[in-house]
Parts: C-alpha cells; sequence; structure tokens
C-alpha cells in the first residue's frame, strides 16, 4: 500500500500510532493528519484585525472614532477590532497505575511509552501520552503557549507553558520519561498547577477517572474559582467500557486492590451499569462548573480528542470575542 | 430398594460428579486478571454476583439431578413389593431342580452348598414370610413333578420342597411359570410367583427361553452359582470302526472348561467300559486361552465282543452334573457291506462296483468285508441285517427294490448311492430323490463337463470327513470331474459332502429314519471322473461307511429330557449309571421315558418282540447323558440377563431380584426418566430465565 492511499484518520489510529518509534514523529503524523483530514479548520480566517463599525455612544473612547466615516458622512462611528487572543493550555495526563491497563496488543518493536513496553500492550496512559503530544504540537503551531504535565498523587513532572520553539522538545521528553505508578489524586496535582498559573488558561485533564469522583470535584471548583476553563479527556480501555470477557476468575486491581473473584458473565449487566453511573456522575460535577467531559476508547482513533480541543478553543476564542 | 444393573446406578451416581468437575476444571484454569476499574467491579459484583451465584448452584444441581436420574433409571431400580403383608396370597413357588441346579451357588453361599439346596432356602424364605391364611402351589422346572392343582397350606409345602431332589432334566422355566401363572389366575387371592434360581446358562437359555409376562407378581431369586474351576465332557468318540486287529479302541474325550481365569490347566479324564470295568485314565491339558481340549485314552478290548459301552468321567471336578458322559460304540463290524450291482466281466475300465470294492479292500484282511447282491434280486426281507448298502445301479432297482432299502434305511442302515454309468430310459432319479428327502430333485439328464470341473480347495465340514479333513485340500486338488448328475435340495434336508468349485454338490448326506444315505453325484469311473484313480477315492469309501454308521441312530446316546430312544424300545434295565441300584425305566411307544427318576447312564435297550424283527441292526445299549448345554454353570452375562428379564415383563408383572423381595422396576424407571426430563426442562428453562441478556456497552 502507497503512503499517497492513506487517509488521514488512519494516521489517527492506535495501531498506526504503536508503530511510530519516535515520540515526536508520531504526535506530528496525528497533527497533520487532523489537520490534512479537516475540511474546514476552526482557525481559517482567524487574526483579522478590523471586526466592525458601530455607532458612538456617551462614554466610547474618542480614540476608535473613524474620522474618515464622519468626513463623509457627518456621522460618529466607532472602528471595532477584533481582540488578538492568545491561548494558553496546560495538559495534564494522569500517570496513575491503572493507566497502564490495555488490552490492544502491540508487536515487539513498535514504539510507545514504558508502560507499552512492559506489558505488550496500548495503554491507556500511551494513549493520553499520544493524545497530549498532538494537542501540544497543534496548540505550538497555532503559536499558543502550551504546558504539560504528569502527575499522580501529585505532579512528577511537569514543563511550564511556553509557545517558544524547543517548547515540543520539552513536552515531549516529559511525556516519555515519567513512570507509570500509585494513585491519580487531581486535588494535588491541580493545586500544584494553579500555584504556577497566572493567567486564565484551557486545562485539559486526561485521565481514566476511576478514582474517588470527590477528589475531581474539589480539583475542578479550583479551576472554576480562579476562572479557568478545563476539558475532561476520559481515557478508557474497550474492554472496560464493555467487559467483553466470559470468564470466572480471580481479578486482580493495578493500584493495589484488593483481588476480588468474579465471574464476568453474570456482573456484566451490573458493571455497565455502574460504569454508565460512575461516568454520568463525573459529567453532572464537570457541567455543573460549566466543563464538558470525553470518553475516549484506546482501541479507537485518537482524532475525536484533537476535534473535541479544537472545538474547544473555537469556543473560548469566540467567547473571548464578546 | 436394589437395582437389576446396580453398576449402572454407580455410574448415575458418579457422572452426578461430571459437572461439579467440569465447574471445578474451569474454575482452576483460570489465571488472574489484572483490571483497573475494581471499584466499578467490586460494586457490580455486590449487586448481582450473589444472586446469581445461587442461581448457577440451583442449575448446577438440577444437571447433576438429571445425570443421576438417568443413572438410576437405567440401573432399574426395584423398590420393595408394595404387597400388603397383611393379605393372604397364593403363592406359586418355582423351584430350579433341572440338572443345573445341581451345581455348586454362588460363591457367597453357604459352603458346599449346591445351586438346588440354595434355591429351595430361598423359596422356604419366601414361603415364611407369608401372612397367615396364604395358600402355596409348588412347582419344579424340570417338570418332573405332576402338579395336582391343590394350594396346600405353607407348613406342607415346606415339607413337600425338603422331599424334592434335583434330577437330571433340562431346565424348562418357561413352561414351569406359566404352568403356575395359569393356576394362580383361577385363584381368589392375590398371586405371587417365586422363581428360585442359579439363573446359570444351563438354567435360563437367554436366547432360546422367552419368560412370559405374568398376571401374578413374579419374585426372582438368584442364587447364583459357581463355575470356577469346572470342566465338562462334552462328547465320547472312537477313533476308528470296524475290525480292532490291534485288540484295543482309541477314544478321544472333548472336554470343555469356561473362559475365567480359574480355569484349570490339566484336567484329568477316566473312561471305563461298563462291561468289563476296564479303565484308562488321561489329562486333557488346554492351552493358553482355549476353552477346549481332547483327551485321547486307548482301551484294551475283546475282538469277540462287538459292542462295547464307555462312561467317560471327570474324577475331580466341582460340578457334579455335567462331568460325565456315556456311550456305546460298535468296535466290529459284523455285517459285510452289501454292493448292489451286476456281476460283469466285459468292462475295460471297470464299473462303479469294481472301483468301490477295490477300495474297500486295498489290504487283504484289513479292509471291509463286502459281498455283491443283483439289484433286481432285492425283494422284501432281502437286505435284513445290512448295515451298510452301495447301490451301484440304481436304474436297476424296481418299485418293490426301492421300497425295501428304504425300509432298510429307516431302520438304520447306511445307504449309499451312485449314478449309473450308462444311458438308461429307467426312471431312477425320483425313487432316489424321494429316498434323500423332501423338496430333492434329481435331473434326468447327465451333465458333460468341458473343461473338467475341479473341486473347491475348501471343503464344508461333514461327519463323513472329519478324519481326513486335514487332508482334504490336498486330497480333492487332483479330482476332475467330467460327468455329473445334478442333485439339488433344501439345505435342512441335504447337506454338502464334497462340493465342486462351481458350488454343485458332487456327495451329499442326508438322514431318512433312523437311516443315513449318502449319494454322489458321479459315477466314480474314469469315463466319469479321475475320483476313482486318485489318492482320496479309497480313504473316502471307507470313511464313507466307517463314519455312516457312526451316524446311524441305533440306540447310541440320548439327552436325557430331549432325546428319544430307538422305536420299538419298552424298557430300559441299568448296566451302570451315575448311582448304584437303579431300577428299570419305562418308555412309551413315541421313545419318552415316562418314569420318574432318570439318570446318566448305560442302559440295557428291551425292545418289543415285532421290532427287534424288523430292525436291521440291533443294539443292545443306550447311553443316558445330560445334555451338556443344560448343565453349563457359567453365569449368564448380567446385561444380557437384565435384557431378558426386561422382555418378560409387563407393566403388570412385578420382578423382583436378587435375595430380597422387590417390585416392579419398570414402571419406577420409566417415572425416573420422566423425572429427568422434567429435569431437563427446568434447566432449560431456569437457564433461559437466568442468563443474562447482552448488554449495550457504556
Amino acid at each position: 500500500m502507497s503512503t499517497q492511499g492513506l487517509r488521514a484518520e488512519q494516521y489517527l489510529s492506535p495501531e498506526t500510532l504503536a508503530q511510530l518509534a519516535p515520540f515526536e514523529l508520531r504526535a506530528k503524523m496525528v497533527a497533520d493528519g487532523v489537520m490534512n483530514g479537516m475540511h474546514q479548520s476552526p482557525l481559517q480566517g482567524m487574526a483579522v484585525e478590523f471586526a466592525a463599525h458601530r455607532q458612538y455612544t456617551a462614554g466610547d473612547s474618542i480614540r476608535h472614532l473613524d474620522w474618515k466615516v464622519f468626513g463623509r458622512s457627518d456621522k460618529l462611528y466607532v472602528k471595532e477590532y477584533r481582540q488578538e487572543t492568545n491561548l494558553d493550555v496546560m495538559i495534564l495526563v494522569d500517570g496513575s497505575a491503572s493507566m497502564s491497563f490495555g488490552t490492544l496488543g502491540v508487536k515487539q518493536g513498535w514504539g510507545g511509552t514504558d508502560a507499552t513496553r512492559q506489558r505488550g500492550t496500548w495503554t491507556k496512559f500511551d494513549h493520553a501520552t499520544a493524545s497530549a503530544a498532538a494537542l501540544a504540537f497543534l496548540c505550538l503551531s497555532q503559536r499558543d503557549r502550551v504546558g504539560v504535565a504528569v502527575g499522580a498523587d501529585g505532579l512528577r513532572g511537569a514543563v511550564r507553558k511556553s509557545a517558544a520553539r524547543d517548547q515540543w522538545r520539552s513536552i515531549v521528553r516529559c511525556l516519555s520519561s515519567e513512570p507509570v505508578e500509585a494513585r491519580f489524586s487531581p486535588a494535588a496535582c491541580i493545586n500544584q498547577l494553579l500555584a504556577q498559573t497566572s493567567h486564565r488558561t484551557l486545562f485539559v485533564i486526561l485521565s481514566d477517572f476511576l478514582g474517588d469522583p470527590e477528589g475531581l470535584r474539589t480539583a475542578l471548583a479550583r479551576l472554576r474559582h480562579r476562572g479557568h476553563d478545563a476539558m475532561l479527556l476520559a481515557m478508557l480501555d474497550h474492554r472496560e467500557l464493555t467487559l467483553d470477557l466470559d470468564v470466572e476468575a480471580p481479578f486482580i486491581g493495578l493500584e493495589g486492590e484488593e483481588a476480588l473473584d468474579v465471574d464476568t458473565r453474570t456482573i456484566r449487566k451490573a458493571y455497565l451499569e455502574e460504569l454508565q453511573r460512575h461516568l454520568q456522575g463525573i459529567d453532572r460535577q464537570a457541567r455543573a462548573f460549566g466543563y464538558d467531559l470525553q470518553v475516549f476508547d484506546t482501541h479507537e482513533s485518537v482524532g475525536p480528542v484533537l476535534a473535541a480541543l479544537l472545538s474547544r478553543r473555537e469556543g473560548m476564542v469566540a467567547g473571548g470575542r464578546r | 430398594m436394589t437395582f437389576i444393573n446396580p453398576w449402572l446406578a454407580v455410574a448415575g451416581a458418579a457422572a452426578m460428579a461430571l459437572p461439579i468437575l467440569i465447574h471445578l476444571f474451569l474454575r482452576r484454569r483460570q489465571k488472574p486478571i489484572e483490571w483497573a476499574a475494581m471499584e466499578l467491579l467490586r460494586r457490580a459484583v455486590q449487586q448481582s454476583q450473589r444472586t446469581r451465584r445461587v442461581e448457577r448452584w440451583i442449575l448446577l444441581v438440577l444437571r447433576c439431578l438429571a445425570l443421576l436420574l438417568v443413572g438410576l433409571a437405567i440401573a432399574r431400580p426395584a423398590t420393595v413389593t408394595a404387597l400388603s403383608m397383611n393379605q393372604p396370597v397364593t403363592m406359586a413357588v418355582v423351584l430350579d431342580d433341572s440338572v443345573a441346579s445341581r451345581t455348586a451357588a454362588s460363591p457367597t453361599s453357604a459352603p458346599g452348598q449346591t445351586a438346588f439346596e440354595a434355591a429351595r432356602t430361598a423359596c422356604i424364605e419366601s414361603i415364611r414370610a407369608l401372612p397367615s391364611g396364604s395358600l402355596v402351589h409348588v412347582f419344579t422346572t424340570s417338570g418332573t413333578i405332576e402338579h395336582t392343582g391343590d394350594a396346600v397350606q405353607p407348613d406342607r409345602a415346606i415339607a413337600i420342597l425338603g422331599t424334592l431332589q434335583p434330577t437330571f432334566e433340562p431346565s424348562r422355566v418357561r413352561q414351569a411359570v406359566d404352568r403356575a401363572d395359569d393356576v394362580l389366575g383361577r385363584s381368589s387371592m392375590p398371586g405371587r410367583i417365586v422363581l428360585a434360581s442359579s439363573f446359570s446358562r444351563g438354567a435360563i437359555d437367554t436366547e432360546a427361553q422367552v419368560l412370559p409376562p405374568t398376571k401374578a407378581i413374579l419374585e426372582i431369586r438368584d442364587v447364583g452359582s459357581d463355575d470356577t474351576g469346572t470342566a465338562a465332557i462334552v462328547s465320547v468318540m472312537q477313533r476308528t470302526l470296524g475290525p480292532q486287529s490291534t485288540g484295543s479302541v482309541t477314544v478321544d474325550v472333548t472336554v470343555t472348561r469356561p473362559s475365567s481365569e480359574q480355569a484349570r490347566r490339566n484336567v484329568p479324564v477316566t473312561v471305563t467300559d461298563a462291561m468289563t470295568d476296564r479303565s484308562a485314565t488321561a489329562d486333557a491339558v488346554f492351552i493358553e486361552g482355549s476353552q477346549r481340549a481332547v483327551a485321547t485314552l486307548t482301551l484294551v478290548v475283546d475282538p469277540a465282543v462287538n459292542e462295547h459301552a464307555w462312561m467317560a468321567s471327570i474324577p475331580t471336578d466341582r460340578q457334579p452334573a455335567d462331568d460325565m458322559r456315556a456311550t456305546t460304540i460298535s468296535t466290529v463290524s459284523s455285517h459285510p457291506v452289501l454292493v448292489l450291482d451286476r456281476e460283469r466281466l466285459d468292462v475295460d475300465e471297470g464299473s462303479s462296483a469294481q472301483w468301490i470294492e477295490r477300495a474297500l479292500e486295498p489290504i487283504a484282511g484289513m479292509g471291509l468285508a463286502h459281498r455283491r447282491m443283483d439289484p433286481s434280486e432285492v425283494r422284501a426281507g432281502s437286505l435284513k441285517g445290512a448295515t451298510s448298502i452301495i447301490i451301484c445301479r440304481p436304474e436297476l432297482l424296481d418299485a418293490a427294490g426301492w421300497a425295501e432299502c428304504t425300509v432298510a434305511c429307516e431302520a438304520g442302515a447306511l445307504i449309499v448311492i451312485v449314478p449309473p454309468t450308462e444311458e438308461t430310459f429307467m426312471d431312477w432319479q425320483d425313487p432316489c430323490a424321494a429316498m434323500l428327502g423332501p423338496g430333492v430333485t434329481i435331473r434326468r439328464d447327465v451333465m458333460n463337463h468341458e473343461p473338467p470341473r475341479r473341486l473347491q480347495p475348501q471343503q464344508p465340514t461333514s461327519p463323513i470327513t472329519q478324519l481326513i479333513a486335514s487332508e482334504l485340500t490336498e486330497l480333492v486338488a487332483p479330482i476332475e470331474v467330467d460327468r455329473s448328475v445334478m442333485i439339488e435340495g433344501p439345505s435342512t434336508t441335504l447337506s454338502p459332502v464334497l462340493v465342486m468349485d462351481d458350488g454343485a454338490p458332487l456327495m451329499v448326506l442326508s438322514t431318512k429314519g433312523r437311516g443315513v444315505i449318502v449319494m454322489l453325484a458321479t459315477a466314480p469311473v474314469p469315463s466319469w471322473n479321475t475320483l476313482a484313480t486318485k489318492p482320496i477315492f479309497v480313504p473316502l469309501v471307507q470313511e464313507t461307511i466307517r463314519q455312516g454308521e457312526v451316524l446311524l441312530d441305533a440306540g447310541g446316546s440320548v439327552s436325557i429330557g430331549l432325546g428319544r430312544l430307538p422305536t420299538g424300545t419298552t424298557e430300559l434295565r441299568p448296566i451302570r449309571g451315575s448311582t448304584a441300584a437303579e431300577s428299570s425305566l419305562t418308555v412309551d411307544p413315541s421313545g419318552v421315558i415316562v418314569s420318574d427318576g432318570v439318570k446318566p447312564g448305560i442302559m440295557q435297550v428291551v425292545m418289543a418282540q415285532d421290532a427287534t424283527a424288523s430292525m436291521s441292526r440291533r443294539s443292545s445299549f443306550v447311553a443316558l447323558n445330560v445334555d451338556p448345554a443344560a448343565c453349563d454353570p457359567q453365569r449368564n452375562d448380567a446385561a444380557r440377563l437384565a435384557a431378558w428379564l426386561n422382555q418378560t415383563m409387563s407393566p403388570q408383572t412385578n420382578v423382583v431380584t436378587a435375595t430380597s423381595s422387590t417390585q416392579s422396576t419398570t414402571s419406577v424407571s420409566v417415572w425416573l426418566l420422566l423425572a429427568a426430563a422434567l429435569v431437563v426442562l427446568a434447566e432449560t428453562l431456569l437457564g433461559r430465565m437466568f442468563s443474562v441478556p447482552e448488554p449495550k456497552a457504556a
């Protein structure tokens, strides 16, 4: 198959990504795939200076009066300009042990994180880091300031927000070097990030959100209180979403939970109901603060992740104009 | 409760463990699975697994139950009889007193007890358990006790049973049970039949006898039999016949043993001359895996005595019923062979009669005596005293001649017929075919074979050729047949002795009355075949005469309860038997012994005067033997016996087995199978109800 015949979506599938050993290459392929694959970019036509004329009202600054119009029509009009926005994005990737779960097989020699290499599967952490890198690449290509952090029970590694040219290298290094271990504490991680954040920022949190919902609520409340925007991207493995297993076996947790004897056939229905309830609860929490939750299947393309981000960014830009 | 097939019940119980083992095996095989969403899993387990586990246990129990029920149904359970213990009944006790009951009872019974004694004890137990007011009929399987039709009190029945002794008669279970059921059918009280037997192969022939469905409750008391280490004599046969120049006779005694591992390897056999008390002993040595062996014994005889009676016995056998067999043997052929042909001197190649006469007397003094008679001179009484008649010119026999030959044959003569060598318009085929038997035809035209026919290498087994059977293939190989007549007839009438390569018979054997007829399809002359010039001819002719005479039913051996005695026999006087001091036995005109207490042994035959006059060959003795099959102590195969019982049961019939009184198995088994079907149905429905519909992914 020649590479010319490849469609953009094919670059976004986990199977393809897993075969791209260099992390940078993988992110670039994703970003290019998204850009090429989208018919109408949400960024198209941005950054134009003049927006519209408006009749002068008392109190308006006379600096923006359009004197040429006044000269021709003897009426006072004020020129309005579209505000130039500069988005700050902070990507927080969950690096807890539960993120090392994955069931999509990858072959020996394929690229990925430590989690991939250890387990021989495409893990949730792989999916999250691939998505995070691609997001960062996109942001940087739009000259947005972007930073990244990997956290579990606290921040493990972070790269401060910047739009500098070498920022991309720093982000990739951070994402590819952090191990997956311990439990995820969103509140602790957000607290640490907020301590370093002064401008209004879009926080993108990539996690499986399988931990305590209360901790997440606290974190989101802090973000809202500081006036930041946030996106919750839930990375869940296909098997977690469907429980497509017919076994009766002991199940052991990745974060040190007690082993449990389970017959999947007997509890599948209840499990899926519980999962639904759990995700709906997180979604409710997110919406309560004006945020969104997107659930992603790690067996599927990372394209929707990026599309979701771009859609969100457009919304923020539009909100800024208002 | 007991089971007719207890092993199947055990198998059913064992099969019950199968679903559990599968469950445990599948469970053990699973390796631990790592999982991230443990909290969700834990909540789901709390919510549903307990309920599902109960449901799955219910299904598992139902599956086990279904297997158990099927196993029990196949095992045919029998419950304790439902007869009210207080209600008087009429009981018919059918005691096995046949020769099979003389064998040792099951090893679990009292030491030294015979099957008859064990069966009698079982019957007495059943009688003693009867409620007061009950009546008893006593029947025996040998049928030797004539039932009066009147029921007796239990005490009287026990006394009658105490007087009974085992007989040498074969078992007639069907007739006895039939009679008992008939008698009980006329009773106003509920009927109950108790059949006590060893159920060995001798007692119950599961292939030949079918127990009729009875209206009364049928209890079966199986006392078992012990066949380990037993042996039985099945035949005693003299090797040679005719003049005994050596003054001794060689006798082959064939002995069988059961196929069990405890079977004996060497069985000593003793043969005693009933007349002189001379005896000889030899071992029948069984080779590994064989169930049959032959002991060869040589006995000194007096050449002046024409007939001897031998008794072969196994002196150290555990089973007394089947270890003795008597036989009568003619050691000297006192009557010359009569050859029916005209004296001819002008035949180049020689006539059939000349070739046959040469074969009868190859060496002077060692052959068979013979004399020539013109066929046209055969008239009433002219053949009297002849034991072997060779008809070389059948076309010369007139109707009176054929009639006389037929009478001689029926009276116990050997007739050998050879087709005429010359073309003739005389009808010899039809009377000849009529003599051979019903349905036999002989074609009128002589068939010319071009190229000549040969004989099949593998010839059929025949008593005529039994002593030359091992060399027969070699002997028949050079024979070529150019001409022959076609003999056709039903296999029940004609048995082939020699056959040609196209399947057509060259020599056939038939019986008529007490006589034997052998017919050649070709004349033994060179223009018809090469038979007369080949090495087979002399032994074939001599064996035809010797073995043909052995086949003649002139006294000989009779099986007790089965065989018929020679016509005209009125009385049998004991010479030597299984026990001493026997009284004479009376025989009815049809040849059946009407006296009681028939025992095996050598008996002197007393014949009516007119019968003696018509007999061509008189025998002084008859050997009364037990039928080896009727006293076979080997256990009936359990499955076959169970199938036999099933075959005999009707829904109203209650069959009781083993040593305890039990009730019908048919209805219980049907109910069990029905229950198993319901359980399977319930399992299917519950399984469907419990099954979790495939949910949609979150």
